[in-house]
């Protein structure tokens, strides 16, 4: 009864995991080569290209994102994915050939919905009680043309956080200031970084504590280095920003630096200045809050 | 209700849910997929260092002209069929790694002075040669190469041409008149992009023109350009050409000689991954050598009204197979090519380099075609004895199956 039931949940993640339409969709490849004795069926073809699309899969989070390759192994049966990959991507395409030894080897190009993915891994390794995580961004610019228009971009990570259920993120600074009686102090922490270009997660810390309770606490200190690259010359049409990125994560419980991620290559386009570093900051937030899956 | 109905209904739910889903994906195997590719407008090969000495009059007009947005609006005007281009900067991460460029590999002007009805003329003449090539900015493969028709343009004005004039002689080139046929790059590029197939995934072998010598006995034929830093400018001249005619050729994946301009434009398309640009070429599996040996220049027919000449070139070509298991030779031939050219007594000034490259250019192609036929005029050229002959067959068979290995 009890395989039934494991059975019976994996049934039910991947009727969650499956159901929506793909958004916003990346480029994914994958290739299988299968040799047996006997001729290849219509039905062994169609295996073989489910199995190359699980490939293209998992080779995408090899390179991107292995911490979610290790949840996504840990949590899905192979056999599972493999008879419902049709369902995570797009469009694809495939190419097949049998070669002189009997080989079928299979090609696939896919459009993948990582983001729509990375939303649903979230809810299916989604703790009982939620983490509550402390966060704090910052913006520095690194050239004159973009710090007039620095305190008029917004920060977006805790937008992106807090679509992983099992996350409630912690922005409102006055309030853990009260819960920590001062001990946590935003004005303070700020004026640290603009000092020194970086925090002590100490104060951070004491809040997540305050504000969690009995739920796991972590502290999040997200920086971000922007540059601004000047227009486009292939066509002049639109400002570069460039952005680098870096993510700490504490568990604010022992102190522990967790998780620390980097982005080194972000870049923000747009028909203003103001409109492309907005741009590159949100591309650099999405592609923080997925390396940051499985961490709450 | 029991957990026997409830898995029932999931199940049922579930079966109905796979086969609709897997149906609408069977429709989606369709020619539709189409690769976004970042549009790195035009180029030239080699250094930035080489653009005001090799590209005088093209590279000027690209930037003052701002030709990209034109090349970009011809290209928007007629539509590739097979793949889809963008101007925007993609995001590898997002899995996009294909860019594409219109790469200008040489400009040649030439002006000489002859006497005609006892008048003084000055023929000069234009050319431009250029290649649609697509670049797997992942892997730092070329993934599909096209040449484009080498516009050609002369003239035989009374006066010496003005550097203005040539200058608008190339502009016309590029754009839409060379030559006053309504014909130029800029078209003939939109024409064979709108054709190009769909790029190929890159091979996990590869050839790259890994090493090009050129001889003492070659430079006293070399204009000053080519010379310039330690004759690296030549090398890159030479390994551009090869592995331009390697992929046209053969349909192999190539990388690029070194990490050019070209290179580092099309690479500067991309943003996401750890770095943008990628001077370090991975190293290739089958390491293509070429050796100039020296050029000549021979009688072959002398009158009172001219004379005819062969101008020949030498070379020696080898083929290594570069493994884990070691480096293994598959090719090592001295090969030569030359054809006559004809002078008119009435030509005071020759300009002997532009013969000498053409047999180069020749030769080059011909290494990764004629070659390959036994009954060529290029492979006869070459007088092989008999026993050479069986050599050279066996080791053309070699590379043909170093060519099989890499087919894109």
């Amino acid at each position: 009864m009890r395989a039934l039931i494991n059975r019976l949940m994996v049934a039910l993640v991947f009727s969650v995991l499956f159901t929506n339409a793909y958004a916003a969709s990346v480029r994914i490849e994958g290739f299988t080569e299968h040799t047996q004795q006997s001729a290849f069926t219509q039905q062994d073809k169609e295996h073989q290209v489910r199995v190359a699309l699980y490939r293209a899969i998992t080779n995408y989070y090899q390179q991107h994102n292995q911490r979610l390759l290790t949840q996504l192994k840990q949590k899905v049966p192979e056999e599972v994915m493999i008879k419902n990959v049709l369902k995570l991507v797009g469009e694809y395409d495939v190419q097949q050939e049998i070669g002189d030894d009997n080989t079928l080897i299979t090609e696939v190009i896919a459009l993948f919905d990582s983001t729509g993915f990375h939303t649903k891994m979230s809810n299916l390794i989604a703790n009982d009680t939620p983490s509550t995580v402390v966060l704090v961004e910052f913006i520095s610019p690194s050239d004159d043309t973009l710090k007039p228009i620095a305190s008029l971009l917004d920060v977006s990570l805790k937008a992106q956080l807090s679509r992983n259920p099992s996350v409630n993120v912690a922005v409102d600074y006055q309030e853990l200031q009260m819960l920590t009686g001062g001990a946590f102090n935003f004005l303070q922490v700020r004026d640290e970084f603009n000092s020194n270009g970086s925090i002590s997660p100490a104060g951070l810390n004491i809040a997540a504590k305050a504000k969690a309770g009995f739920s796991d606490a972590f502290s999040v200190v997200a920086y971000h280095q922007l540059k601004y690259d000047g227009v486009d010359d292939m066509l002049g049409v639109a400002h570069q920003v460039k952005v680098r990125s870096q993510v700490n994560v504490y568990n604010a419980n022992t102190g522990e630096l967790v998780a620390s991620e980097a982005l080194n290559n972000e870049l923000g386009t747009g028909d203003s200045i103001q409109q492309a570093a907005q741009n590159g900051l949100n591309r650099a937030a999405r592609k923080l809050s997925e390396k940051l899956i499985g961490i709450f | 209700m029991s957990l026997q109905y409830l898995l029932l209904l999931i199940s049922v739910a579930l079966a109905a849910c796979t086969s609709t889903s897997v149906a609408a994906n069977n429709d989606a195997v369709t020619d539709n997929f189409k690769e976004l590719v970042a549009f790195a407008g035009i180029t030239f090969q080699g250094s930035k260092a080489e653009l005001a000495s090799r590209y005088r009059y093209s590279s000027q007009i690209v930037s003052e002209q701002k030709l990209n947005r034109t090349l970009y609006q011809s290209i928007l005007a007629s539509p590739p069929q097979h793949i889809e281009i963008t101007p925007s900067i993609l995001d590898k991460d997002d899995g996009y790694k294909y860019a594409m460029t219109m790469l200008i590999g040489n400009e040649v002007v030439s002006v000489e002075e002859s006497v005609i009805n006892n008048q003084r003329v000055f023929p000069w003449l234009v050319k431009l040669s250029a290649q649609l090539v697509i670049f797997d900015i992942a892997s730092s493969q070329l993934v599909a190469s096209k040449s484009l028709p080498i516009l050609s343009c002369t003239d035989t004005p009374h006066q010496y041409p003005t550097s203005e004039q040539i200058k608008q002689r190339v502009y016309n080139m590029l754009l839409d008149n060379g030559c006053g046929k309504g014909v130029g790059l800029v078209n003939l590029f939109t024409e064979a992009l709108r054709n190009i197939p769909a790029p190929t995934k890159a091979s996990l072998t590869q050839f790259a023109v890994s090493d090009v010598i050129v001889e003492p006995a070659a430079l006293p034929f070399l204009p000053e350009e080519f010379k310039q830093n330690n004759l690296q400018v030549m090398k890159r001249y030479i390994a551009h050409m090869l592995t331009k005619a390697i992929s046209d050729g053969q349909s192999v994946a190539i990388q690029p000689y070194t990490a050019d301009m070209s290179v580092l434009t099309m690479q500067s398309r991309f943003s996401g991954g750890e770095q943008t640009y990628n001077l370090n070429l991975p190293k290739p599996f089958y390491k293509v050598n070429f050796r100039l040996r020296g050029f000549k220049k021979m009688a072959h027919d002398v009158k009172q009204h001219g004379a005819s000449y062969y101008y020949a070139v030498f070379s020696n070509l080898s083929v290594v197979k570069d493994s884990v298991r070691g480096e293994q030779l598959l090719f090592s031939q001295p090969l030569k090519y030359a054809s006559i050219e004809v002078e008119p007594a009435s030509q005071n000034t020759v300009d002997e380099w532009e013969n000498f490259d053409k047999k180069l250019q020749v030769l080059t192609v011909a290494l990764s075609t004629s070659l390959h036929n036994k009954n060529s005029n290029f492979f006869k050229m070459q007088g092989f004895s008999r026993a050479q002959q069986r050599e050279v067959l066996e080791q053309l068979e070699q590379v043909e199956g170093a060519y099989t290995a890499c087919a894109l």
